[in-house]
């Protein structure tokens, strides 16, 4: 049904060629970045992804990602969460690879941002460790 | 009728910081009600913003992102007095679409 919802809805179509369109499912982390073709994304230190060390509140846990990559795309996957895709963003040109949100986190993950530059996946990752757990999608 | 976005976009120094608070529950799905029923996922889908009519920030979002979605961005070619306008989609399939203007 999931699936069936976010292939039909087409209001915001401006996008819609440029999204991932990746539907948000119960499954493992690693399956999510088999299918999006970020299975060997490259560690770098170009990413800068922004959580606290201790999270006491999983249902909304402050976090930002910027890179000096030329990047037009992330992603953020909590691995611990029963739905590890969190979000996918889009950057278009002039606007810079910054995002700030906040997630849920079920309990103590970690959490991954991906950025598309150039066509290759790059990836950073922090440990959060989470007091009370948010019920984290 | 869903809740107003709350937009503020503010222009320093060439480069305009973009808030929008969103008023949404994004229900996930794995909560129950007092009664032990399941309450259906209930979630924003999609989100973008543009300014001055072209899409500058664009977004897919699942249930693991909070109630109440607050999204922060930075444009730098954009500047004082431009529309910016915001739109969401939902699993449900509502809309919301509200403006605001570069300060």
């Amino acid at each position: 049904m999931l699936c069936t919802a976010l292939a039909s809805s087409g209001a915001l179509a401006t996008q819609a060629g440029l999204m991932l369109r990746r539907a948000f499912l119960p499954e493992a982390l690693d399956k999510v970045l088999a299918d999006i073709g970020a299975a060997d994304a490259e560690p770098s230190s170009a990413i800068t992804l922004r959580l606290p060390d201790v999270a006491e509140d999983g249902t909304a846990v402050q976090m930002s990602l910027a890179t000096t990559l030329p990047a037009q795309r992330a992603v953020v996957l909590v691995r611990k969460n029963r739905i590890p895709l969190v979000a996918e963003f889009e950057f278009a040109p002039g606007t810079l690879p910054f995002v700030a949100t906040r997630i849920k986190m079920a309990e103590d993950s970690e959490v991954l941002a991906l950025v598309q530059a150039n066509g290759r996946w790059f990836a950073a990752s922090r440990m959060v460790k989470v007091t009370l757990g948010g019920c984290g999608g | 009728m869903p809740e107003a976005m709350r937009i503020r976009a503010v222009e320093k120094d060439g480069l305009v910081d973009v808030r929008v608070q969103i008023r949404h529950d994004m229900e996930s799905g794995s909560r129950k009600d007092e009664a032990g029923e399941p309450i259906p996922a209930w979630y924003i889908t999609q989100f973008e913003v543009e300014v001055a009519g072209r899409t500058v920030f664009a977004a897919q979002l699942g249930p693991g992102v909070s109630r109440h979605p607050l999204l922060q961005f930075r444009v730098h070619d954009a500047r004082k007095g431009q529309a910016v306008v915001a739109r969401w989609e939902d699993s449900r399939g509502e809309t919301r679409e509200d403006r605001g203007v570069i300060e």
